[in-house]
């Protein structure tokens, strides 16, 4: 009897344990209750058009997880160096069909598709991988902020906007689960393996 | 043995005060004007912003009007183009402008040589 009891023990344990590994990533922003029920925050609406002047719409990117930035290709402060960032993060998930690369412009009228898509040529990245998204400016502000990153019209700022240098990781789900400094170059690892981490969390439920 | 730890922390001491790093203004400047794009080792990103390590313009004093003036090509592809674009730092003064090009050619150009405040001045007058 008590070995049996022990073996029980041993087995939950194991199971106990096992489960506790499993790490979790937070879900960002505030509940909100709607309809008597209480939901987790989710990025804004995607209308928007990529290089390839395809459209994409959050159906589309919530196939799979997805990493993004806001930048505008003429800006002449932090945005090559949270590109790089990206660009390191793409060269991890290259060959990972579950992830997309995702970069807003937040200056539309002069990043059109067309000339997004030379950016992306000289960025050297594969066209299906990472989307150079234009679509609506405001909308796309509006967006912006439902993915924690401020991006705003200034005249004062360099290049005539402002907006943070963040990089945003986006579940199946739309909802933000790490966010990464995309001026810092030591933040990116972290941000390389929280992807791992949703990920595997997918790989789990399955 | 503690002798030995004295010694040892006033020669690197002195040795830190003997062979201080030449370009501290050059590189201060450049970490706040250029190192955003061209990024901490030089190397730029990919097409669209050119590496300093091997550039052409390495081990020239024409450099300055790069500085000076910017630069800007349009990339065309058949029928699309974008405009490619270095910003001119026109506000820098002369001496702040050659700290800068000592320090991008002794970090990146083997052959270094340092360029006078003469030579960026005479540079700087030709640029267009
Ligand atoms: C906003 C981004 C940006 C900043 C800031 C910037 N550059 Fe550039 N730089 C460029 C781009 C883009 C080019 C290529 C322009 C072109 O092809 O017309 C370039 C070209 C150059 C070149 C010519 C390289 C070659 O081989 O053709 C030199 C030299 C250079 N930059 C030095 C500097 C220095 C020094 C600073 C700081 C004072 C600086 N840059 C700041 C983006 C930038």
């Amino acid at each position: 009897m008590s070995r049996l009891l022990f073996l029980l023990f041993s087995f939950t344990f194991v199971l106990v344990s096992c489960s506790e590994k499993h790490e979790e990533l937070p879900i960002y922003g505030f509940k909100k209750v709607v309809d008597g029920k209480e939901v987790e925050h989710t990025i804004g609406e995607i209308h928007h058009y990529n290089q390839d002047s395809v459209l994409i719409t959050n159906k589309d990117l919530y196939k799979y997880v997805h990493v993004a930035d806001f930048f505008f290709m003429s800006c002449p402060s932090i945005c090559p160096r949270v590109t790089k960032e990206m660009h390191r993060i793409y060269e991890a998930f290259k060959d990972n069909p579950n992830v997309k690369i995702v970069s807003f412009t937040i200056d539309p009228k002069r990043d059109t598709p067309k000339a997004l898509k030379l950016y992306a040529d000289n960025l050297q990245v594969d066209h299906d991988k990472w989307y150079f998204l234009s679509g609506d400016k405001d909308k796309t502000f509006e967006l912006a902020n439902s993915y924690f990153v401020a991006a705003l019209e200034d005249e004062e700022s360099p290049g005539g906007f402002d907006h943070s240098g963040k990089i945003v990781l986006i579940d199946k789900e739309g909802h933000v689960r790490a966010v990464s400094e995309g001026t810092d170059p030591e933040s990116t690892p972290q941000m390389i393996k929280d992807i791992n981490t949703l990920l595997s969390s997918y790989e789990s439920n399955q | 043995m503690r002798y030995f730890f004295v010694i040892f922390i006033f020669s690197t001491v002195v040795s830190c005060k003997l062979n201080p790093y030449p370009y501290v203004q050059g590189r201060n400047l450049y970490v706040a004007h250029c190192q955003n794009c061209h990024m901490e080792d030089g190397k730029g990103l990919n097409k669209l912003i050119p590496s300093l390590p091997g550039s052409q313009w390495m081990g020239n004093a024409d450099m300055v009007c790069i500085i000076k003036n910017g630069m800007m090509d349009t990339l065309w592809n058949g029928n699309d183009f974008m405009v490619k674009e270095m910003p001119s730092f026109s506000g820098l003064s002369p001496t702040e402008v050659a700290n800068i090009v000592n320090f991008v050619n002794y970090e990146w150009n083997p052959d270094f040589k340092e360029f006078s405040i003469k030579e960026i001045q005479e540079s700087l007058n030709q640029c267009k």
